[in-house]
């Protein structure tokens, strides 16, 4: 897929206005304590499936950069770019994380009366904030830009290969969930008889993802521009001409 | 192989060299579980597990942290003509899993000793805690590793692994806690499973991603 080609971008823009308008006002089920918070499903559910398609970019970008190094011109313009492309990719990730995290909050606030239980499946992504949080910091420490790029990215392919074995491994991180379809908890499945819901929902994780991936290759086209300019400013006789990025 | 044990002698005689480095760790858990003693008196069995496994966390940090840390950049390049990254790597796994297992073991008296030792399953114990100093050895050297590239700041490695032992530490503290009264042998086989599986995916992982670390 060209990701500078505009029809995915109007698909996108289409179906996040028809996610705003038929999330709000076509009919739900009618249930005890979710009442019309069933409709956060059409905006919280999908920001995970968004944050984890974008973290999966960022390793695919990580393991790129890493075998590319291993052969020969370790730092060259492709492989600066691969860089930007997965550090930008966490960023959006931390982003729709932060945003599941407040759609979440507000919703266990009016079903389960508090915003925050000890869940495992929130326990399983406030460590999964902590390690990208971690990620940040270890980039800062660097002064080297290639070198910050490399151990990034062996951060990056070591952390995400364990947190998903750990989250999908531990018996402690699955049973127990008082989430919906978790833990012998019904989930929305069961509820939506007549699939009503599923024509909102499905069109809202798409839209929503697409959205992400939006967004990360605008950031990548800015810092792209970014570090290029600069090395432009701090060296005129470098070989790099802008028209390259 | 010849390679690994030399480099695990050359560790070793540093280490002996500069004692103190070991002295101030192991003071440094003496005045930990004393702290606890202090603050807790009877300290019922199942904190025993957690408390033990948290202060396990904070003295293998301080003992592997230092493992990359005090290799200079003069060193490195030393290294390069000498050695291959796995050999390196391995060496330093194997010398970490020493230092370890006599941190723990230190440990474990000191808690005996203070705040008593309310483990039943003792066989099983010792196989939970082996499974787990493997787990917290592999995962501090190797973010040591990138620690140490990053500018040799200790508090970097507790940042970059913790977030890891979170969930490693829950397996490994569940397994503890089983082992708090004599049990059928049957109900350890899952954790036993999982550690070492975990340790297993860790240590390829680590070897594997060892290896681009190594190249400047």
């Amino acid at each position: 897929m060209n990701l500078k080609a505009i029809w995915w971008k109007l698909f996108c823009v289409l179906l996040l206005i028809y996610v705003a308008i038929a999330g709000l006002l076509s009919p739900v089920p009618r249930l005890n304590i979710l009442n019309e918070t069933i409709r956060n499903l059409y905006f919280h559910v999908p920001m995970w499936f968004g944050q984890i398609i974008i973290f999966t970019v960022s390793l695919v970008y990580s393991i790129l950069y890493l075998l590319d190094t291993n052969q020969k011109n370790a730092s060259s313009i492709a492989n600066s770019k691969r860089d930007i492309a997965a550090h930008s990719a966490v960023t959006i990730g931390m982003l729709y994380g932060t945003l599941g995290l407040l759609t979440g909050m507000i919703w266990g606030n009016f079903t389960w009366g508090t915003p925050w239980s000890s869940d495992p499946k929130l326990n399983c992504t406030a460590i999964g904030m902590l390690i990208y949080l971690a990620y940040f910091v270890l980039r800062s420490s660097f002064t080297d830009i290639d070198k910050r790029a490399r151990f990034a990215a062996i951060y990056n392919v070591f952390c995400y290969v364990m947190f998903v074995v750990l989250i999908f491994v531990i018996p402690r991180m699955r049973e127990f969930s008082i989430h919906p379809g978790n833990g012998g908890n019904p989930g929305f499945a069961t509820y939506d008889l007549d699939s009503a819901m599923r024509l909102v929902f499905y069109p809202a994780v798409i839209g929503w993802s697409l959205l992400a991936v939006w967004i990360w290759t605008i950031l990548v086209k800015y810092r792209e521009i970014k570090l290029f300019w600069n090395m432009r400013m701090n060296n005129p006789l470098s070989a790099v001409a802008l028209d390259q990025v | 192989m010849q390679a690994i044990i030399t480099l695990i002698k050359k560790e070793a005689t540093i280490e002996w060299r500069n004692r103190s480095v070991l002295g101030s760790l192991l003071l440094y858990t003496v005045l930990t579980v004393f702290l606890i003693f202090f603050s807790f008196r009877n300290l019922d069995p199942l904190s025993w597990a957690t408390l033990f496994w948290i202060v396990m966390i904070f003295s293998s940090v301080d003992a592997i942290a230092k493992s990359f840390m005090q290799e200079s950049q003069e060193r490195w390049f030393y290294y390069y003509t000498l050695f291959t990254p796995g050999q390196l790597i391995l060496a330093k796994l194997a010398y970490n899993l020493v230092l370890m297992v006599l941190v723990s073991t230190f440990t474990l008296l000191l808690f005996s000793l203070f705040v008593g030792f309310p483990i039943h399953d003792i066989g099983f114990f010792a196989l939970a805690l082996l499974g787990g100093v493997v787990c917290l050895t592999v995962l501090f050297t190797f973010m040591s590793v990138i620690a140490a590239k990053a500018g040799k700041n200790t508090a970097l490695v507790t940042i970059l692994s913790l977030p890891i032992a979170i969930p490693l530490l829950a397996v490994i503290i569940n397994f503890t806690k089983k082992t708090l009264v004599v049990q059928n042998a049957v109900i350890y086989s899952t954790d036993i499973v999982l550690l070492c599986s975990i340790n297993l995916l860790m240590i390829i992982m680590g070897y594997i991603l060892f290896q681009f670390t190594w190249k400047e």
